[in-house]
Parts: C-alpha cells; structure tokens; sequence
C-alpha cells in the first residue's frame, strides 16, 4: 500500500501531469463559476479530449475539473444568488444574504476554505478506504439507502426559517413536481400530458435555476440598486475575505463533520450529490448555538455546505473505483473516461493499478488546493460585482443561464421551463414558500420510492430491522431530537 | 415538312437508345445525388445515453470513420431519458432527410413495442435499418451469496428473486422467459439504476439472480464475484466458452424452446443504426454502404478491439429481415401471452 502511495505520489509529481492538473483545474473553476455549467457539462465536453492520453494523465484532467466545480460555484451562489453548480444551491440561502449585507468577501473566504478543507478530507476518507473499498460499498444496500434517503428528507423540516408547516409544504409541492415522468420501478410514465419532453420529468438544473436564480435576477432587475444593499459597508477589502477564511478555518467540528456527511452520502451510489450540502446545512442548523440565524446570513450556513460538496467527491470515487458502480451521474461519465483510456475499474484495477488510484485521489486534494488559492486571489475583485448597478448586471446574468441551461441537454425546452420555474420562483418568493425544501423535495422523493419499492420488494418489511438501517434511523431521530434533548440538558446544568 | 419513314425509324431508334442510356446511368445517379447531398452537411448520430456508456461508446468510435465515407461533419449528440426512448422518439418524429441517425439499442426499440411501452412513438418494422454494430449473448448468473447454488437448486426453489432495471429493459424480459420455460418461482426485482446497479444488487446478495450480455457478465463472473450459470441461446459464447448453454445445462421443455429462440431473435438486433421511416431510398442505400464499409475496416474493428468493444456487423437490409421476422412469430394470442409473461407475470 505504502509502495503505491509513493507510486501515486510520484506520477502527480510529474510535470506534464502538474501542468494537465493547473488547465484542468482552471476549467473546472470557470465551470463552477458560470451558471447552469456543472460538473456534468464539464466532464462531458472533456471527455473526448482525452483520448489518445496517457491513462493516468487522461483521467487526472477529468477529475481535477470536476472536483473543484463546486468550488467556483459558490461564488456566483454568494456573490449573486445563482446556484453556479446545483450543488451549490444551498450555500446561497445564508450566502447571499451575507452578500446583501455587505459581507460578500467574508462569505467567499469561508466558502473557499470550506471547499479546500472538505475536498481534502473526502480524498483523506478515499485513501484511508481504499484497501477496503469493496466490504464497505457491500454494506449499504437499498434499505440503507432508502433510510438514508429518508434521513435527508426529515431534515427537509429543518430547512425553513419560518414555521414548519409552510416548509412541509413546500417539501409536498416539490415531491409532486419529482413525480412527474418515468417511475423508476414500473415504468410508467406519470403526468407526461402526451409531450415527449416530461417522459423524463421536470430537469434539475432548470427547476433550480429557475426558483433560485430567475427571481433574484427578476430583483436585480426591477430594484435599480446592487446586489449589496447600498448602506452597506463600501469597499471589499483583502481582510474581509481572509477574516471568512480563518473564521472557516476556526470551526473545526463544523467542516470535519459536514465533510463526513459529504463522503458518506457521496459512498452511497444512488442517492445523488446535491442532497448532501443540504443535510450538512440542516444539521449544521439543528446543532448551532445561532440556529435562529440561519437563512439570513449565517457564516455556519456557507461553511457546512461548502464543505459537503467538496468532500462528496472523495466519497463518490468510492464506488466507482471499487466496483465500476458510479457514485454520482458524473462519476458514470467519469467511468466512460475510464473505458476511453483503456482501464477499467473494479476489483482486478485496485490489484494491478493501486497507484492511478492513488495519483486521482492526490488529483482531487491537490485541485481543490489550487482552486481556492486561485480563487483567493481574486476574490475581492469578484466580490466588488455585488457593487454594480442591477440593470446592468441582470442582461449579462441572463445571457449566461440561458446559455448555461441549454448547454446541458442542447435542449431550448430546457430554457423554456427554466423559465417557467422562474415564474413560479418569483411567485413563491412572493408567498414566502420554502423553495430549499421545495427542491429536496423534489431531489428525494422519487428516490425514497424506488428504494422503498425494491427493499419491499426483496424483503418485505423486516428491512428495517437491519442494523445498519436501525442505526441510520436511530440517528436520524436523534438529530431531530437534538434540539430539545440539547434544551433538557441546559436546563439540568442550570 | 414530311420526314421520311426511315428517318423516323432512325429518330425511334435513337430514342430508345437514349433512353436505355438514361436508364443505366439512373442509379449512378441517384448516388450521385447521395454523395452530392451529404457532402459538407452535418450529420448527427443520436445516442440515448449518457457520454461513457456502450452505445455512446460506438458511436464515437464510428463517428470520425463515417464522416470521411459520407465527406460530412458526423457529430454524436447525447440525449439520455427513458431508456433510450427519448432520443429514439426524437428520431421517428424528426425529418426525414437522413440527416439525423440515432445508435439504437435495437432490441429495447423491439422490446418495448411488442409491450405497447406508453411513450413510444415507433414502429420497428418502418424504422429504417442501416446496418447493426454489436449484438451479445445473455448471461444468466447467480449471487454467490445467495442460498441457490445450481440451476438445480433454482427448478427446486420456493422463489428466487432477480434484479433488473425496468420492464422491457432486456434485462427483466430475459429473466421472465428464461423463468417461464422452466418453470421457476421468480421474482423479478425492478427499479435498480442501470445495468451496474442492478449487477451490484447480485453481487451483494440482495436477489439471488440476473442476466447481464456477455462481456459484461464475463468480468464479473471472471473475478468471482458472480457465478455463471447458462447462457440464454443455443450456442455458447466466446467471452466464456467453459460456460454451458441454457439447453445443455437443463432440459427444456420441447413446446417452450421457441421462447428462447424468440428471445434470442430480438437480441440480435441489440446495437443498431438506423435512421428516420421516409428518408429517400437513395440516401438510405448510400448510408448502408458507407456504415458497412466502416463497420467491415478491420481498422475500425480493430480500434473498437483496443477499447474492448467488439463488433459483429449485419448489414441493414438483412437486419430489417430480422426484425420482421421476430415480429411475425408472435401475433395475436401468442403476443398476448408474450406481453403477460414479459410484463406481469413475474413482477
């Protein structure tokens, strides 16, 4: 193992390898940075490039722009309110605020350091996992996953800064919108309305676009000001971003654990990486001192979530390496990039390839350092965007989702329901819907049915017996019992 | 001015020379007209995949080798959903000018026909066949943790349960034939993402049976971690050639035999191109010659070699015979117990 460390150590070392990782790391930021261009598009348009390259080389270019996707999405998150990947959806619901309030630098600087720590810990899990990757992958099987499923969607109800009702609300009306298309179990298209399109269902990116950033766009727009509410603090200066910086790097409990989250859910394949910034920002909630202030600016609520979705990466690898079973829709492309270069992954590639294993998860770490340093390094001119005037901001912005959303499927259906969602965005922004539990609602319920079904299917209902599942569902009753339990405590002290 | 009779009879025979000249040189020209309409256009080979998968994978291989037949720009457009079935809908629907190809998992396209899949908007037997890229044997493999340890165990067992995608995913349809021939006591398990998921349930143990084509199930059994236990045709497989055929490890009962047969008959039928119902004869002849000549350069094939992809080529004409013919051997009542077995039965 040690020898392969080296090996690995060895080939990212090496200087064509060094200078694929700085291009590819570069990409994969400007990805993240532009809206409606995530991972997924990134690796896509990357893929046929590396045909023809050295295997090791070829696969280190894909993966070192995929892991910091994420990265440079939490700046238009924060510094605008658009989601630059979908996993970035909820570093903005604290983010943006901060933004409003003049605090953009600060937010990005804990946003960066969350990213780089978190993806640095992902890599850490991977290679602490790798001798065992098989054995762990085999422990979690649809009823784990389906507790885990149900797990994210209880913290749904901690999403809300308002009362709980309009957040299960919201959480119903998105889990109805999940519902439309192909039912995963039977096959039976449901609401397709005879319209070839809504076969698959409603997409991603649109829906979260469309709520999240039509509206502040709509906003931007109408209002005539900045996105930095005028009254607030002028001038980002070099100390704001690093004050965010070491306030990140200060929270230590906070990222290790939103960065367990992250690896965990990322191991599970199936269950999809945008959940994960969401149940590391809820749990983050439920156990901060300052959980009321959460939602309107919190500097916990950037940092949780930042970390996830970095270090879901490390854990997405997981699967794939072990088994070929992609932990993420980009890890299947990922695994094509594998095949293009002639390996395949799996049992026998862990044997003969230990060290290209090694040299992918150094990539990752090594990306994300560089990214934040890159990104550090011009922060405070990408925060001094949130000083431009908004009629002239909201035609760029525009021009880019638009662009972004149809870059994903070459589809202008995309753009067409992009804008459809925005209607609704900016209705439910109007009627203070919860649009964060609207969109998990959305991502998990269509999950929590297909496991359900097929754990029921396998075993009946003895599946929640399990232990493992007995434990996921253990836990999960204690983070909603947290709160109270945290309250019974204070008071016994007192 | 009367012209003489001989002049006449000159000016006839000149005019049927003509015409017989005309008549020669058409079909020269028709490819002419081919060659002449693809030249510079851009032409797209719809895949209804993700970028990395199987189809995609040929596709791409294809790609650059058909733009220099066609003197076209080829690209490969990716449109995931349904299986395949967005992207092949996309295809039907589209104009027919031969412009727009598609990859097609044919047999799903059949599959998913034959069991009036809500969505689809295609008749196999009007879908234009250009020429077919790959067709694999099934597998049929156990769990090693699973309590059946032989095709034995299975005829005996009180159920056995399988993994499988979707109905018509030919993954579930092929469990449900091979478990009405004999008779099992199945379960068919759907809902798993993809052919990988579905393959990690098995290995896991969390059902006890799966069928996956051959090279995938090859890997996998290869290293142990599945058990091969009969392959589903009459003839064995070259990525396994220890491996017995579903007839040779078991009696079959002689009135059921032709569900395999049947079954095997869509199979082939499993990597295809085709194109648009209506795209002009010409074009479509010009197609199949130049997605013959790539498929048949044993540069190509050996390029496809490289990235584990093999190719076993059917030109498209005979393709569509095939087709047909699979049609043919199941209307009326037997399509009725086809549609019960493939979509009810089991599930």
């Amino acid at each position: 193992m040690l020898d392969s460390v080296l090996d690995g150590l060895a080939r990212v070392g090496d200087p064509t390898a060094l200078l694929y990782l700085v291009i590819a790391t570069l990409i994969g930021v400007v990805f993240g940075v532009l809206p409606g261009l995530s991972g997924l598009t990134a690796l896509a348009l990357l893929l046929p490039l590396i045909y023809g390259m050295e295997p090791g080389a070829g696969l280190a270019f894909l993966l070192a722009a995929h892991a910091v996707v994420n990265t440079g999405g939490s700046v238009t998150a924060i510094l605008l309110g658009i989601p630059g990947a979908p996993a970035n959806t909820a570093t903005l619901v604290d983010g943006f605020p901060m933004a409003k309030q003049g605090r953009g630098g600060e937010a990005l600087g804990a946003a960066l350091a969350a990213s780089g720590i978190g993806g640095v810990i992902g890599v850490v899990f991977l290679i602490i996992l790798l001798p065992v990757l098989q054995p762990i992958v085999l422990l979690f099987g649809s009823p784990e996953t389906f507790c885990l499923v149900i797990m994210g969607i209880t913290f749904i109800a901690g999403l809300g800064h308002q009362n709980l009702t309009i957040g299960l609300i919201s959480a119903g009306f998105g889990m109805y919108l999940g519902f439309f298309g192909y039912q995963q179990v039977s096959g039976v298209p449901r609401y397709w309305l005879d319209y070839d399109y809504l076969l698959n269902g409603f997409r991603l990116i649109p829906l979260a676009l469309g709520l999240f950033a039509i509206p502040e766009l709509v906003s931007l727009a109408a209002s005539g000001g900045t996105i930095a509410r005028d009254g607030a603090r002028t001038g980002v200066l070099r100390a704001d971003v690093y004050k965010g910086f070491r306030t990140a790097v200060s929270r230590k409990w906070l990222v290790l654990r939103s960065s367990m989250i992250g690896v965990v859910i990322g191991i599970i394949p199936g269950i999809g990486g945008e959940t994960s910034p969401w149940v590391a920002y809820a749990s983050a909630r439920q156990t901060s001192p300052e959980g009321d202030k959460f939602g309107k600016g919190a500097i916990d609520g950037v940092i949780a979530p930042e970390s996830a979705n970095n270090s879901k990466e490390g854990g997405a690898l997981v699967p794939t390496l072990a088994f070929g079973i992609p932990g993420s829709s980009a890890m299947a492309l990922l695994l094509g990039g594998f095949f293009l270069v002639g390996l395949e992954p799996g049992p026998e590639f862990l044997k003969k390839h230990m060290d290209i294993a090694v040299s992918l998860a150094l990539t990752v770490a090594l990306a994300n350092i560089l990214a934040v340093v890159v990104l550090l390094g011009v922060a405070r001119h990408l925060a001094a965007i949130t000083k431009v005037r908004g009629h002239l901001l909201a035609p760029s912005l525009l021009v880019l989702l638009i662009l972004g959303t149809y870059s994903v499927a070459n589809s202008t259906t995309d753009v067409m329901f992009m804008f459809g969602f925005g209607v609704l965005g900016v209705l439910l922004r109007e009627a203070g819907f919860n649009r964060p539990a609207l969109l998990l609602g959305f991502v998990l319920a269509p999950l929590a049915e297909t496991y359900l079904h097929i754990s029921l299917n396998v075993q009946g209902w003895s599946f929640l017996l399990r232990p493992i599942s007995l434990g996921i569902l253990g836990l999960t009753l204690l983070a909603l019992l947290w709160p109270m339990i945290r309250r019974s405590l204070r008071k016994i002290r007192s | 001015m009367r012209t003489s009779t001989r002049t006449t009879g000159v000016r006839g025979l000149v005019g049927a020379g003509l015409a017989a000249a005309a008549l020669a040189l058409a079909p020269a020209a028709h490819a002419q007209d081919a060659a002449a309409f693809y030249k510079g256009k851009t032409v797209k080979i719809l895949v209804g995949s993700p970028p990395g998968g199987g189809y995609d994978a040929y596709a791409r291989i294809i790609a650059p080798h058909l733009a220099k037949k066609l003197d076209a720009e080829v690209i490969v457009e990716n449109r995931p959903g349904g299986g395949g079935l967005l992207a092949l809908n996309m295809l039907v629907t589209g104009k027919a000018d031969g412009l727009t190809l598609m990859h097609v998992s044919g047999e799903g396209a059949i599959m998913s026909q034959l069991t009036n899949r809500a969505g689809a908007r295609w008749d196999v037997r009007k879908l234009v066949w250009l020429g077919r890229t790959a067709q694999e044997r099934k597998i049929w493999f156990f769990s090693t943790k699973s309590k059946l340890k032989s095709l034995d165990d299975a005829l005996k067992a009180k159920e056995i349960k399988w993994s499988a995608t979707g109905p018509a995913d030919n993954i579930s349809d092929v469990a449900a034939v091979v478990s009405y021939v004999l008779g099992l006591n199945s379960k068919i398990v759907t809902g798993y993402k993809g052919a990988r998921g579905m393959a990690l349930a098995v290995i896991k143990g969390e059902t006890d049976s799966g069928i996956l084509s051959s090279s995938s199930a090859a890997r996998l059994i290869k290293s142990g971690r599945l058990k091969g236990i009969a392959v589903v045709s009459r003839t064995r497989t070259p990525h396994l050639p220890d491996l017995p055929t579903i007839f040779e490890a078991t009696k079959v009962p002689a009135d059921k035999a032709w569900w395999i047969d049947f079954r095997e008959k869509i199979g082939e039928a499993q990597r295809a191109m085709v194109t648009t119902p209506g795209v002009p004869a010409d074009r479509v002849a010009f197609l199949r010659k130049a997605i013959g000549e790539v498929l048949t350069d044993p540069a190509v094939v050996a390029e496809a070699k490289k990235r584990r992809r093999i190719i076993t080529y059917l030109p498209g004409a005979e393709l569509a015979k095939v087709v047909e013919d699979a049609l043919n051997h199941v209307k009326g009542e037997r399509l009725e117990l086809v549609k019960q077995v493939m979509l009810k039965k089991y599930f």
